[in-house]
């Protein structure tokens, strides 16, 4: 029998996760449902990224309900992992060491 | 700097300054394939929208921004869309479009850099930008052996969005910091975007153009024809009202693992 407060996200959003607005959204099903422990199960996500993730779990923080996650892949669980562990941390330096600086006029075209 | 030699990506920024400077002979324009690459094609776009609106030049039909993005979309191996990017669900489906293009060009082994780099992009543009018009095209360049994509937005451009945030820099400052790590959201966790991308595009053996008002950062991943990276002041008649993101994806591309340690 299938459970009210499970939340199958690939059929409710899509199965690649871009968006902020695609947490918005997810996270209006998750508080339109009525039980206080909703389960949202991501089989068939491909994809999540950094800025759905760090949305959603911004939201989640605030919820006031407990949220539990099923079934992520890989990607996603390593996605997940790599946005919690950033918040707040220093950005990684980018590989751009060593910069030529020039100036480009038009009027030499 | 009269003949110089640019990198095919700056070239073709190059050569939109010169249809800019030369467009009462706009029409010749639509015959000439320097411009029929996506970094040359979207800036042409924006300024020939702002121009045809303005009234300033009398065009030889008013459909001729749609004929144009659609004698270009119908060119073998391209793709263009205007209105790229909105703050809604629209994205994802557009970012899967996106997606399935550099999946038909035999790119299945790198799924998730790619669709990283799609979703970053689109998220600067719907998070930063505050455009009223975006645009994105994507070309397999045969010659090349690489594919070309591009983003521009018509917005407040990287220094405009740093200058709002309190942060006095020159322009090119700006967007090396954007692309060192720079946010100018105050929220913990943001500022990983551009750094991360123009990372992973390196590594996947791709060189980058960067270009926002009045600078431009040519950001190396190739060694093909620059040996370092190069950020070009621009002076004012060339400069670009908005952000262009740009890169040439060489293939094959190398494997990337998006999700190592520390890497994001």
């Amino acid at each position: 029998m299938k459970s009210d407060n499970i939340i199958l996200v690939s059929d409710r959003i899509a199965s690649d996760l871009v968006t902020r607005n695609a947490a918005d959204e997810l996270m209006d099903f998750v508080k339109a449902n009525r039980s206080k422990t909703v389960i949202l199960d991501f089989r068939n996500v491909e994809f999540a990224s950094r800025s759905f993730t760090h949305e959603y779990l911004i939201i989640k923080k605030r919820l006031g309900k407990k949220l539990i996650e099923r079934n992520m892949s890989s990607a996603v669980n390593k996605m997940f992992k790599a946005v919690s562990t950033q918040r707040g941390s220093a950005v990684p330096q980018s590989t751009s060491s060593s910069i030529t600086y020039l100036s480009f006029s038009s009027k030499s075209l | 700097m009269a003949g110089a030699v640019y990198p095919p990506l700056f070239g073709e920024y190059v050569e939109f300054c010169k249809c800019m400077l030369d467009y009462p002979n706009l029409d010749k324009y639509e015959s000439d394939d320097r411009l029929h690459y996506p970094t040359a094609l979207l800036p042409s776009l924006e300024f020939l929208h702002g121009i045809y609106t303005s009234g300033k030049l009398k065009l030889q039909k008013a459909g001729f921004l749609k004929d144009y993005i659609l004698w270009f979309s119908e060119k073998e191996n391209s793709e263009v869309r205007e209105d790229a990017v909105r703050s809604d669900r629209f994205n994802d489906s557009y970012a899967d479009r996106i997606y399935q293009f550099f999946k038909s060009q035999g790119l299945e082994n790198n799924t998730q850099p790619i669709k990283y780099v799609i979703s970053e992009l689109i998220a600067n543009i719907a998070e930063h930008s505050r455009c009223n018009r975006s645009v994105f095209a994507i070309r397999a360049n045969k010659r090349l052996n690489c594919i070309e994509a591009a983003f521009f937005d018509n917005g407040i451009t990287i220094p405009g969005s740093f200058a709002d945030a309190g942060i006095k820099r020159k322009s090119g400052e700006c967007i090396r910091e954007a692309v060192t790590g720079t946010s100018t959201k105050p929220e913990a966790g943001r500022g990983h975007g551009l750094p991360s991308t123009t990372k992973i595009l390196k590594e996947m053996n791709c060189d980058i153009l960067i270009v926002s008002g009045q600078a431009a950062f040519y950001l190396n991943g190739t060694n093909k024809y620059l040996e370092e990276d190069t950020l070009y002041e621009l002076d004012e008649p060339s400069k670009l009202n908005g952000t262009l993101v740009s890169f040439q994806m060489y293939l094959p591309t190398k494997k990337v693992d998006i999700y190592r340690p520390g890497y994001l």
